[in-house]
């Protein structure tokens, strides 16, 4: 019976003596999580008629105001590494145009205004694309936007005397940096 | 000459053990097998365990990764050990833990020596048992997000998790009710002193190139997460403060005062022929009703989300669109009662003995008919929210000495396909003491296995008196 003592002696030494690879758990600082999430931003589809209708001749410029607090909080003010913004315009009508996208924050001050001219349309369909990056410091001015503008006007002289439209597309790629 | 073997079990062991228990089944020789099998044969006279050290089980399998894929001290940055964990592995792959804390054990035959009145045994033990999938479509978007997945539905079904804490009180009864047939069964009673359970989750977010808007993109929720005796320990909209958590309190509500269930064990053995056995048991088939501070979190809705778009009809259309997404894909709450199924263990074998006995004192067999070696195959099978746990094993025991039984097995399991273990039974004097160890092969190197266990104790046993 010694005999199986030994043996259960022997097994409970296996288990303290069995051997591991070198771990180190302490590597769990070194997370940082860097995703990259793309997401619809603004899209309008206007034709002549309704831009005629708007007044955009008479006036010059036709204004709207969106709410657009998506950055407001302690996640993307933490985490956020750089945003950018892409968009991308096909301008049928024989008129060139002019759009500012102004980003507003609480007080009403005008934070960033992104002009893009918009050619007139000249057979090519391939439209304009333009992006506007935020690193960095620029990053602040998206975490106190609260509302955007959208100013369409006619350039200098410009009329409207085609029938076509105007389609803005636009979308951003969010940056992170989680940790 | 009557032979009186007569022990007392002290049950110390600790350490992990399998949690198929695929050494213990039908391992006769020791106790804590009525758990696995009420219907085991056994042929004690009565034996009982030192509360709380009469046995602690621990078990952890993770079929995705191992400690060595992601904290191997190397080279290797820790988020490309962590993108390529993600990367190999799938929604399928678990990760599960399940430890048992025994606090009384004990069992007595009734009725004199050469009577058939059955064996009556009963205990208190704690569980702790938590089974979680890979949330593989959650993890890729959290880790790189969406940008690079265009067109992929990212399936938040994939949060698949039940945790929970109980209490199990129990008695068990088996009887010889033939010269072939043995028949046991077990009732208990579960105390869960918490429990979370979300499964069965529907739920999508997809991004993919859009007709109008640059990307069409959706979101899809019906969700569901249940949870019982934990809501206290949390800040809630009821304007209750929060129970600062007590480890004492968690442990006296893990006996008394949870949510409260029955469940049943059942098994047989059945011997056609004096080598050949057939075993087969059922271990706990139940439910708790779970009503205990209960706190349900419920997710629904869909969602288009086109931006944040102009029409210019008005000077200030103020819509606020990620206020309409909250709206339209919101989280409510409820206390609403809800019942859980225990994971149901099934085991079934087939075992053939052969080398007879001899009979002490003489050169002849044993009238008894008993063996010393036995080979057998053994299945496994747990329940989940998807596909069961399985284990298959072939067994070979074999008793060397009498009262020093060995059993070595090679188990295929959910977890590794190259499980070899060994287990010992044996009786030194006074003492029955064994010891199970499952997966040897990975003691050459622990960090990489994807699951380890090792169990053993110290038994004093009294037997039916032999005439």
């Amino acid at each position: 019976m010694y005999k199986s003592f030994i043996f259960f002696v022997f097994l409970i030494q296996l288990s303290l003596l069995s051997c591991s690879s070198p771990l180190d758990f302490n590597q769990t600082k070194d997370l940082v999580l860097k995703p990259v999430v793309t997401g619809n931003l603004s899209y309008f589809d206007i034709d002549n008629t309704k831009l005629i209708k708007l007044g955009i001749i008479d006036n010059q410029v036709i204004v709207d105001s969106i709410n657009f607090d998506l950055f407001k909080g302690q996640f993307f003010e933490k985490n956020l590494e750089k945003a950018v913004f892409v968009y991308e315009i096909k301008n049928k009508l024989n008129t060139s145009f002019t759009l500012e996208t102004q980003l507003i924050d609480q007080n009403k001050q005008t934070l960033k205004t992104i002009t893009i001219d918009v050619p007139a349309y000249n057979g090519n369909t391939n439209g304009i694309n333009q992006s506007e990056i935020f690193d960095k410091t620029a990053i602040d001015v998206l975490l106190k936007t609260v509302q955007i503008n959208y100013k369409l006007s006619l350039q200098t002289g410009q009329s409207i005397n085609n029938t076509g439209n105007l389609v803005f597309k636009s979308y951003a790629d969010l940056y992170f940096a989680i940790q | 000459m009557r032979k009186i073997q007569f022990v007392l079990i002290v049950l110390i062991h600790c350490l992990a053990s399998s949690q198929n228990k695929q050494l213990l089944y039908n391992f006769d020789a020791i106790p804590q097998s009525l758990l696995v099998n009420p219907a085991t044969a056994i042929e004690y006279k009565w034996h009982v365990g030192i509360p709380v050290l009469s046995g602690n089980y621990l078990t952890v399998g993770s079929s995705a990764f191992s400690a060595f894929d992601l904290f191997a001290k190397n080279t290797i940055d820790f988020n490309t050990k962590l993108s390529s964990v993600i990367s190999n592995a799938s929604d399928r792959d678990a990760l599960l833990v399940n430890e048992q804390v025994e606090i009384i054990n004990g069992g007595y035959k009734l009725g004199n020596f050469g009577e058939n009145r059955g064996y009556v045994s009963f205990g208190v033990y704690q569980e702790l048992d938590m089974l979680t999938y890979f949330p593989k479509d959650i993890a890729i978007l959290v880790l790189e997000g969406n940008k690079d997945h265009l067109g992929k539905y990212f399936d938040f079904g994939h949060l698949n998790t039940k945790a929970e804490l109980i209490g199990v009180y129990h008695v068990g009864y088996q009887k010889k009710v033939s010269e072939k047939l043995i028949l046991g069964a077990r009732i208990k009673l579960y105390n869960s002193a918490f429990n979370i359970t979300s499964t069965n989750n529907k739920a999508y977010l997809y991004t993919g190139p859009g007709t109008n808007t640059v990307y069409e993109q959706l979101i899809y929720a019906d969700m569901q997460a249940n949870t019982s005796g934990i809501s206290q320990y949390f800040n809630n909209n009821d304007g209750n403060t929060k129970t600062k958590v007590d480890p004492y309190k968690i442990a006296q509500k893990t006996f008394i005062g949870g949510s409260v269930g029955l469940g049943i064990d059942a098994g047989f053995t059945y011997i056609p022929k004096r080598n050949l056995q057939i075993a087969a048991s059922v271990i706990d088939l139940g439910f708790i009703n779970q009503n205990d501070n209960v706190k349900s979190y419920v997710l629904n809705g869909s969602y288009q989300y086109q931006g944040v778009n102009p029409n210019f009809e008005s000077s200030s259309t103020f819509e606020n669109v990620f206020e309409k997404i909250k709206d339209k894909i919101a989280v409510t709450e409820n206390d609403q009662s809800y019942m859980t199924w225990r994971p149901v263990k099934i085991n079934g074998s087939v075992q053939y003995s052969f080398g007879q006995k001899k009979s002490e004192g003489c050169d002849c067999t044993n009238s008894n008919g008993t063996y010393r070696n036995d080979i057998g195959a053994h299945l496994f099978l747990r329940t989940t929210p998807k596909m069961p746990i399985y284990a298959l094993t072939a067994y070979f025991k074999k008793e060397i000495l009498s009262k020093l039984q060995v059993k070595a097995a090679y188990t295929v399991d959910s977890f590794t396909s190259s499980n070899l273990g060994l287990g010992l039974s044996a009786q030194l004097g006074l003492f029955h003491f064994y010891v199970l160890a499952d997966n040897l092969l990975s003691y050459k190197d622990l960090s990489k296995s994807n699951e380890i266990s090792l169990q053993f104790g110290i038994n004093l046993v009294r037997y039916e008196k032999e005439e």
